[in-house]
Parts: C-alpha cells; sequence; structure tokens
C-alpha cells in the first residue's frame, strides 16, 4: 500500500513521484500537465516554501502552494 | 512537390527557448511590434532577406502549449492555420526547441506537427548541452519527426547560416504529419468531430483534427469554438459522456498521448554521459530566491533601475528639451509673430518636444528590461512577489511596471508586456497611471513649497516631506483599491494560479538588448508620437483662439514704442521689464480670451466645491498636455513670464488667491486624474482601441474630482478652511 500525500506538505530535497491531480480549475491542471506534471512522473522539491519550487525533468517550476496542496504525490522507494 | 513561392513563416517556441534571440538573427533591425487586432497580444514581425528573396517572418507569442487556454495560445493557432485576421498564413514554421529540456520543449512541436505544415525544428542552446554533457543523436532525431533539424547556439550566432538555408528549401518540404497515439476510443471520439470541421470550416485536414481534440479535452477550447452551435456543443458532451462511462480519461488524453511519445523519442536519442548534473542556477538561486536575501536583492535593483529612470534619464532630458528651446528661440527669430510662429513654435515643436522628451526614460527601462529578461531573474522576481501582489488581484509580474511606473507611466505601460496573461495586463494598465510620475513634482514642489511649512516633526521629517509622502501614499493607496474593485467588477475572475518557470540564468546579450531598445523606442514614436503631437496642437489651438480683437490696453503699439526707445534709452534694464511685464500681461489677456480660458470660466461652478477658481481651472485643462505645463500656464494667467516652480513671483500669487486647503486639494487632484496625453496615447496603442484609454480618463478623472472634493469639503468642516 504506498502512502499518497499533498504534494505541498514535502519537504525541500524530497524527490516525490505525482499521484493524481484533483485540481477544481481544468486550465490549472491542463498548464500544469503540458508542463510535465504527469501521473507517475518524478519531481523533486527545491523549496518547500510558499510558493513552491520543484523540479520536473529539467524544469525548474514556480507554483502556488494552494495548487500543489491539490495534487497528491507519494515517496519514491 | 511543391513549388510555391516562399512568403511567410513562423517562429513558435517555448518562452525561454531562445525564440527571440533567433528571431533577432534572422530579421535584425527589421522588425515591427504592434498587436493583434482587438487583443492586447504584442504582433512581432520582421523581415528576412533569402537569395530567393524577402521573407516576412512572424514571431508568434511564447508558448508551452497551443491549446487554447489564453489569448496568446488563441492567437498562436489561430495564425498557425490562417484564420487571423490581417496576417497571411505562414508557409512554414521553425519551432525554437530548448535542447537541454528536449521533453518538454518537443511536447509544443508534436501539436505544431498535427497541423501539417512544412517545419523546422531549430535545436537552441547546444552549449548548454554540451556543458551538461548530453549527447543528442540529431540524425535520428531528424529521421524519427519526419523534419530538417538545425542545431543552434542563437546568442553566438553559430548555426543561423544553416538555419537560413533549410527555411529556404521550406516549401520543398512534405509537411509532416501527426505520429503520436491517442487512446483508441479518444481517437475515434475525435474523429467524429473532425469530420464536423471539415464539413464546416474550411480549414485544412490537420488543424481540423487539432481543434477537434482541443474541444473534446478542454472547456476553454469548446467555449470558444464550439460556444455558438449548439449541435457541436451536444455532441462533445455526448461523447465525453460516453468516454467516461468507459472509465476513460479523456481529460489528460492528449498530453499523455503526446507525453508518451516524447519521452520514448527521448530516450533513443538522448544519452546522459555523466547522468543529469545539478545545475548551477540551482546555487545561484539559494541566494536570489532566498526569503529575506532574495527581496531585498530585488529591491536594490528596482532602487538602480527606478533612480536611472528618474535621475540618470534628466541629464539627456535636458538636452532635448534644451534643444527644443534653442530651436523656437530660432523660429522665433526667424517668422514673424503670429499665428505661424505660433503654430510651428508651440505647436509643432512643442508637441515633437513632448514625444520626444521620453526617449531617454524609454530606453532606459527597456535597457533594464531587457537584461531582466535575458538573464532570467524576471521570473524569479515575479515569484517572489507573487503573493503580495495576489492579495490585490495582480500578479508578481505586475510589480516591475508598477514600480517603473513611479518614473513614468509610459515606459511602465509599455513594460507590462512582459505579463502574459491578457486580463491581469490590462488590470495593471489601467492602475499603473497613479503611481506619482515624475512630471507630478514639479506640481507638487510648487504648491508644497508655497503652502506647507518647513516644519520640522519627530526630529528627522518635515511637514513639507511628509505631505510629498502623502502624495505618494494616496497613489499607491488608490491605485490598489482600484485593482481590488476592477479585479471585482471589470476584468472578473480570479488571477490564474501562478505557475511559473524558472529558466536557468544566462549572461544577457547587449544586442538582444540594444535591438528591444531601438524597435520599442521607434513603435512609442511612430503609433503614440503622432497621437501626442496632434493633440498638442488642438490644445495650442484650445489655448491660441479665438484671438483678442481689443485689448484693454493697446499693448502691441506700446511694446513697440518702448522696443524703439531701446537702444537709446538711459536705464534699458527698466525699460526691458517693462516690455517683459506688457508681453506678459498681454499673453494672460490672450489665455483668458481663448477657448481654454472661457473654459476656465466655464467649469468654474463644476469646480467651486473643490476651492478652484477659474484660473486654476485653465491650468487644469492645460495639463492635459503633459501635468508639468500647469506650473507654466499658472505664470501666464498671473502674467509672469516664464514661470517655474521656483518662481517666488507665481508663489506670492498663489500664496493670495488660495487657501492651504485648496492646495492640498489641488494636489490630491493631481496624484488621481489623468492628466497625460501621451499615457493615453500609449494605453491606446497597447490596447489596440479608445475603448481602455478613454474609460481610464473617465474613471480617474472621476476619481480625482471625488478625491479633491472629500479634501475640499471635509476639511472646511473640519474647520481647516482659513
Amino acid at each position: 500500500m504506498i502512502q499518497t500525500m499533498p504534494l505541498s506538505t514535502g519537504t525541500t530535497g524530497q524527490h516525490l513521484r505525482i499521484g493524481a491531480i484533483q485540481s477544481e480549475n481544468a486550465n490549472d491542471m491542463l498548464r500544469l500537465q503540458e508542463l510535465g506534471f504527469l501521473e507517475g512522473t518524478e519531481v523533486q522539491i527545491l523549496k518547500s516554501s510558499d510558493p513552491m519550487v520543484l523540479r520536473v525533468g529539467e524544469t525548474r517550476l514556480g507554483i502556488q502552494r494552494d495548487l500543489a496542496s491539490q495534487i497528491s504525490a507519494y515517496r519514491l522507494k | 512537390m511543391s513549388t510555391t513561392q516562399l512568403h511567410t513563416i513562423a517562429i513558435a517556441g517555448n518562452p525561454n527557448s531562445g525564440k527571440t534571440t533567433v528571431f533577432n538573427a534572422l530579421t535584425g533591425l527589421q522588425q515591427k511590434v504592434g498587436n493583434y487586432p482587438g487583443v492586447t497580444v504584442e504582433k512581432k514581425t520582421g523581415q528576412m532577406t533569402l537569395p530567393s528573396g524577402t521573407v516576412e517572418v512572424v514571431d508568434l507569442p511564447g508558448l508551452y502549449s497551443l491549446n487554447p487556454k489564453s489569448i496568446d495560445e488563441q492567437v498562436a493557432f489561430d495564425v498557425l492555420t490562417g484564420r487571423e485576421k490581417g496576417t497571411a498564413m505562414p508557409d512554414g514554421v521553425v519551432v525554437v526547441i530548448d535542447a537541454s529540456n528536449l521533453e518538454r520543449n518537443l511536447f509544443l512541436f508534436t501539436q505544431i506537427m498535427d497541423l501539417e505544415i512544412p517545419t523546422i525544428l531549430a535545436l537552441n542552446m547546444m552549449d548548454v548541452v554540451e556543458r551538461r554533457h548530453i549527447q543528442v543523436d540529431l540524425d535520428k532525431l531528424s529521421a524519427t519527426l519526419g523534419v530538417p533539424v538545425v542545431p543552434l547556439i542563437a546568442k553566438k550566432g553559430k548555426g543561423i547560416e544553416e538555419l537560413k538555408a533549410a527555411i529556404q528549401h521550406l516549401n520543398q518540404q512534405i509537411p509532416p504529419k501527426r505520429q503520436w497515439n491517442l487512446h483508441p476510443e479518444v481517437e475515434s471520439a475525435c474523429e467524429s468531430l473532425t469530420k464536423w470541421f471539415a464539413e464546416h470550416t474550411n480549414l485544412k485536414p490537420g488543424a481540423c483534427f487539432s481543434q477537434a481534440l482541443y474541444i473534446l479535452t478542454n472547456d476553454s477550447a469548446l467555449e470558444l469554438w464550439g460556444g455558438k452551435t449548439s449541435e457541436l456543443r451536444e455532441r462533445v458532451f455526448q461523447l465525453r459522456e460516453s468516454l467516461k462511462s468507459q472509465e476513460v480519461n479523456w481529460k489528460s488524453a492528449e498530453i499523455t498521448g503526446r507525453y508518451t511519445w516524447v519521452r520514448g523519442i527521448c530516450q533513443e536519442t538522448l544519452r546522459y554521459e555523466v547522468g543529469m548534473t545539478p545545475h548551477k542556477s540551482d546555487k545561484l538561486d539559494q541566494v536570489l530566491i532566498h526569503p529575506v536575501a532574495g527581496p531585498l536583492i530585488f529591491i536594490g535593483m528596482m532602487a538602480l533601475v527606478f533612480q536611472s529612470i528618474y535621475s540618470w534619464a534628466s541629464f539627456p532630458m535636458d538636452i532635448i528639451d534644451g534643444f527644443f528651446g534653442w530651436l523656437s528661440g530660432i523660429i522665433h527669430g526667424v517668422l514673424p509673430e503670429g499665428v505661424l510662429q505660433g503654430l510651428i513654435v508651440d505647436g509643432v515643436i512643442g508637441g515633437v518636444g513632448n514625444v520626444v522628451i521620453f526617449l531617454p526614460q524609454i530606453l532606459l527601462l527597456f535597457f533594464f528590461l531587457a537584461l531582466l529578461e535575458d538573464s532570467g531573474y524576471m521570473p524569479r522576481a515575479a515569484l517572489m512577489m507573487d503573493g503580495v501582489m495576489r492579495k490585490f488581484g495582480l500578479q508578481g509580474k505586475a510589480v516591475v511596471p508598477l514600480l517603473s511606473s513611479f518614473a513614468c507611466a509610459i515606459p511602465g505601460i509599455m513594460a507590462t508586456r512582459t505579463i502574459e496573461n491578457q486580463r491581469d495586463r490590462l488590470l495593471t494598465i489601467l492602475i499603473a497611471p497613479l503611481m506619482s510620475c515624475s512630471a507630478r513634482m514639479p506640481v507638487y514642489v510648487i504648491f508644497i513649497g508655497t503652502f506647507i511649512p518647513n516644519q520640522r516633526v519627530l526630529g528627522i521629517f518635515t511637514v513639507a516631506g511628509l505631505t510629498l509622502l502623502g502624495m505618494y501614499l494616496t497613489g499607491i493607496v488608490a491605485a490598489i483599491l482600484m485593482a481590488i474593485l476592477f479585479r471585482k467588477w471589470l476584468v472578473k475572475g480570479e488571477a490564474p494560479a501562478m505557475i511559473i518557470e524558472l529558466p536557468s540564468y544566462r549572461l544577457p546579450s547587449l544586442k538582444s538588448a540594444l535591438i528591444l531598445m531601438w524597435v520599442q523606442s521607434r513603435a512609442f514614436l511612430v503609433n503614440a508620437g503622432t497621437i501626442i503631437l496632434t493633440l498638442t496642437i488642438v490644445l495650442w489651438a484650445l489655448a491660441t483662439y479665438p484671438q483678442v480683437e481689443q485689448y484693454s490696453v493697446d499693448y502691441p503699439t506700446q511694446i513697440r514704442v518702448l522696443t524703439d526707445q531701446l537702444p537709446a534709452a538711459a536705464n534699458p534694464d527698466q525699460l526691458a521689464m517693462q516690455i517683459q511685464q506688457l508681453e506678459a500681461q498681454q499673453a494672460a489677456e490672450d489665455l483668458a480670451h481663448s477657448f481654454a480660458g472661457r473654459l476656465g470660466k466655464v467649469i468654474e461652478p463644476v469646480i467651486e466645491p473643490l476651492g478652484y477658481d477659474w484660473k486654476l481651472g485653465v491650468g487644469i485643462i492645460a495639463a492635459f498636455a503633459a501635468r508639468e505645463v500647469m506650473v507654466s500656464t499658472l505664470g501666464t494667467i498671473y502674467s509672469i513670464g516664464d514661470a517655474d516652480e521656483e518662481s517666488t513671483d507665481l508663489r506670492e500669487h498663489l500664496r493670495q488667491d488660495y487657501s492651504t486647503l485648496t492646495a492640498v486639494s489641488v494636489m490630491v487632484f493631481f496624484v488621481l486624474a489623468c492628466q497625460c496625453m501621451s499615457t493615453l496615447a500609449v494605453v491606446r496603442r497597447e490596447t489596440g482601441s479608445w475603448k481602455w484609454p478613454l474609460f481610464m480618463f473617465g474613471y480617474m478623472s472621476v476619481l480625482a474630482y471625488i478625491g479633491a472634493l472629500v479634501v475640499y469639503q471635509g476639511g472646511q468642516l473640519l474647520g481647516w478652511g482659513g
């Protein structure tokens, strides 16, 4: 059983895998996915403050904490 | 194989892919900036010379996707499919890709590929790829994608010749075709919609498929293209419903499909020789976006920018001012006194001067903006300021334009081009002129200097200084309130959630900065300049006509008599003074008699509740040309030749006529009113219609009136009237 958590609760330096994205705003969700934020993608948290800074592939993204809390993630084993 | 002539090509690419550098390298100074009709999306075009002839190059806005969720994306799609009015359908596309971030950049490429237009993949930033020890198999990439691949280091000009050669052969290319796969159920749903577009529009097959896919997966696209046809809407909802019942995730189908294909390609064509290396940018970011150090560095940088626009620009501005003054002097000497002289000196030269005077500030601001943008710092600034700005319904990127507006709203409004979201951009433009610009300073100086005591408060402050601070704060508070208000009722909806890419830091290029300065200042001179010139001439005419037929004293004769006596006079200084006085009195009578003067008297009952008389009314009307004109106009009314804000004569007159309360009321009016036709001309240019400049003028006038009214009437109620 994999333990999921909101992405916003991750700590700086942590590597996580993206689970479901449940943004109530469809456009925000699409925009995130277009930038490579897909289910199963590995991300690293570079800065856990608000806004958060994440690494997705070779992309560094700043996203609002609100938005990050709508994304579920789980720890990489 | 087609042999059609190559007329137009488009350049597309992600933000920060070096797209603009490629565009600059291809077109040089042959660039034009404007707007797509009816929207605030910047339209950048240029010309490129090939052996076969001249080719028009359209630089599309920086995009991550074509699936329309914003006006930028919609415009880009419309340009590429030939639907954008006034832009020729491109014969081919150059997709600029950041090779060091191939996967994400190829996403957009797959969307363009679907459109079946001849395409070249320009693989930029090959130097970064090399530094990170990544091997790219160019041949395999080209073979898999089915398009020519040209490696580039655009900043150093490397590969540009090869790119040009490839562009020359674009029209002989067999266009690429879609290769990625959709979920089979989504694919068949898409097919039926594609048929609808093929039957009901004259779009090419590729474009029909793209549109079908976008309306199926994205509500914004459905709103845009299917909103009017209920039949199409119904069908989309049915298809979605049926997909949902089969437990197919139609929302993510497009993106998943594309990324699956792209990731496969990346795995086959990229080889990391030493694995993923940490970026130097991450280290820099530990300082530059540090919670404490970051904002401090940002404020320091903005102070530098602000200082340079505010004070470094004043030297060239003085020279420009001096030059036009000198020119007027010469014309004065050459042309006979009269209407023609007035038209040329006060209308034309004054008007051109009003335009050119802003150039130093615009050039400086765009120089700094180019450095901030090019280095990759701007998104970080936006990131740090986003939280604060969001409280007022604005976004982080608004902070630089708004701060710049303290120097001058004109470059500030031009700087809003960095805000991609159109509603946010409009909102920022609407409140930018509430920041107290440097042109308000002379008005503040004369009224504060005349009426506000220089008494010390709390040791280090003075009442005068605090009053000045108060004026700046009044503007800021008004801007915040208006932003909240507009967000609620005008530019509705919340600012979109912040998702911002932090590109790697790069050394900014001086060439890009110079090109940006050249293109932007030329656009300002041509577009805003003509409007400003016209309005200056109109205002001159208002202040000149109708001319006085019978003066109360026969000034012309008296002046002539005195002037004739001058060479032989025993006391030439005294005589010269007398002449000056007569001239000033004549000017005062002229002004009082003119339309502007009469208008001042007509509006007197309206402005009386603010504590103003007709003279201040005339000053306010004249200040519409430019705020600082208020001071010289008051000088004319009071018959004091050439008055400036330091003039003691003028201060004496003001003190006799007005109370301190009126002075404060005048200053508050100047804080809030949009008395700057150059600003309105620039807003007209940036928003593409007169609707927004007129709205801006209207709301700010109402705000100014209410503000001044509250100050004056409130002050009187409190017994500060004396």
